[in-house]
């Protein structure tokens, strides 16, 4: 099942694309694309995107991932334009922390509508926020985002966060979720922005370090910024196609979510 | 599209691992039909791990045997360069101290993979006996039955135990946290089936530690 972000209004300063697909093991198994994600341009060259990787074992996870997406995106829309928390690292920390709030009170309250347990739509979550000026991003559990400036230089924004053992890591709906998160902040105009989820944290970063791979990001930038004539439709979809093709699917079995964005 | 695809390259990380212990009894009442079986068991976990490319990676499987003497027959090895080998069968039933040397085993591992930087999820050990502990001091097979509890309460290892035939269940009960299984005849080829899909489910999964593992059809509780 492969989910794409439709472009709804002519983005000005950014291009975009993004896609998030199922994996080879879902697919065997019949599960759905348990990751979800979202981007949208606010006035002011104002970039906004969301990632959500729900939890292989919740049985309601891509209602979890679909959930805190939808609401962290509705809450930064809302009040990001507002509070403009791009002035300092403990304001964008602030802002962050009410958005990470609001997406755990939403996938909460989708529990309690269900009759389930907020357990079974355990999700991961990234928020990623940038403008000219600096760019902001909060993340609970494992998934990436990655930076690259005017220089060309490329640098993990947040990190893949694990336990000691692979398959362990933190979710929204974690106790401790607020302790375990990742906040960022940082001054520069950056030229690139990556996000994606943790199916391809493997192949995009060297680890532990969390370093990003070049050769991996430097032609998808470049396919961001190529001149085409398809519409963003089809570009999501020419995404979505390589994340499937054997090649990746021989590296990584899990669901992908990949969005990148290159300012114009 | 299919330029970005080859354009693409991707960065090198070792696949992670999943260790699993092979706990295994040939003390002398193994011999004759039940360690034959159980070779042919150990047959049938590598060519079903082998069938999936991925687990095949990721996997590593280490034998430890204990008779009157303990063995590290295999020491860990990922299951597509694993060649099953073939046990023979005499002597007591040392389990305490082989239970303290898969332990050993999967620490120094755990070691390993953390200086290389490999990721790896939590082990298991799978302790397959038709008897009950032989030929040590009292004190040993106590003090590894304590090493199992606290190792499964920190989360350190998830150790399965299963009987064979006139194994002593009550006696393994006492030693292991999780609920024994006696295995039904000398199933070992469906119960290494088993084993080898579970630790593929293991595997293959990312983002949660809890993994459901397939019902043994192989065994009774």
């Amino acid at each position: 099942m492969a989910k794409e972000k439709k472009a709804t209004q002519p983005l000005s300063t950014w291009q975009t694309i993004g896609a998030s697909v199922a994996g080879a093991s879902h697919l065997k198994t019949d599960t759905p694309c348990q990751d979800a994600h979202a981007l949208a341009e606010l006035p002011g060259g104002l970039l906004i995107i969301v990632v959500s990787d729900g939890a292989g074992s919740a049985p309601l996870a891509d209602v979890g991932a679909q959930t805190a997406v939808s609401a962290a995106m509705e809450y930064l829309r809302k009040y990001l334009p507002t509070f403009d928390p791009f002035n300092e690292s403990e304001e964008a920390q602030a802002f962050l922390t009410r958005v990470l709030q609001a997406a755990r009170n939403a996938v909460e309250e989708e529990a309690e509508n269900r009759s389930a347990t907020p357990r079974e739509l355990a999700a991961t979550l990234i928020v990623l926020a940038v403008n000219a000026r600096a760019a902001i991003a909060a993340q609970i559990g494992d998934g990436a985002s990655v930076l690259q400036d005017g220089a060309g230089q490329l640098k993990a924004f947040t990190a893949p966060q694990q336990g000691e053992y692979v398959n362990e890591t933190t979710f929204l709906i974690s106790p401790d979720y607020l302790k375990a998160a990742q906040f960022r902040f940082e001054r520069g105009s950056f030229t690139h922005v990556a996000l994606f989820s943790d199916g391809l944290q493997r192949l995009a970063l060297k680890l532990p370090e969390a370093e990003p791979h070049a050769p991996f990001f430097t032609p998808l930038f470049g396919f961001v910024t190529q001149a085409s004539e398809a519409s963003a439709e089809e570009r999501n979809q020419q995404l979505a196609t390589f994340l499937q093709s054997p090649r990746i699917a021989e590296r990584a079995d899990d669901d992908l979510t990949l969005v990148l964005a290159a300012r114009r | 599209m299919n330029n970005l695809a080859d354009a693409v390259e991707f960065a090198e990380n070792p696949e992670p691992r999943c260790p699993c212990v092979l706990l295994v009894d040939v003390s002398g009442s193994m011999q004759g039909a039940p360690i034959a079986a159980l070779n042919e068991g150990l047959r049938a976990f590598k060519n079903d791990l082998a069938r999936d490319a991925l687990a095949a990676r990721r996997v590593e499987v280490a034998i430890v045997t204990f008779g009157s003497d303990v063995q590290v027959v295999q020491d860990f090895v990922t299951a597509d360069l694993f060649e099953p080998p073939v046990l023979t069968a005499e002597g007591s039933t040392i389990m305490g101290t082989a239970i303290h040397q898969a332990l050993d085993l999967l620490q120094a591992r755990k070691t390993q993979y953390r200086t290389n930087g490999v990721a790896y999820y939590r082990p298991w050990v799978f302790l397959i006996t038709d008897g009950e502990p032989q030929g040590e001091e009292p004190h040993v097979i106590e003090q590894a039955a304590q090493r199992i509890r606290d190792e499964e309460g920190s989360k350190r290892v998830a150790f399965f135990a299963v009987g064979v035939e006139n194994a002593n269940m009550d006696r393994l009960r006492s030693i292991v946290v999780r609920t024994p299984v006696r295995l039904i005849g000398l199933n070992f080829v469906e119960m290494f089936v088993w084993l080898s899909r579970s630790t593929q489910a293991v595997s293959h999964s990312k983002v949660d530690e809890q993994v459901a593992l397939p019902p043994p059809g192989w065994g009774t509780v």
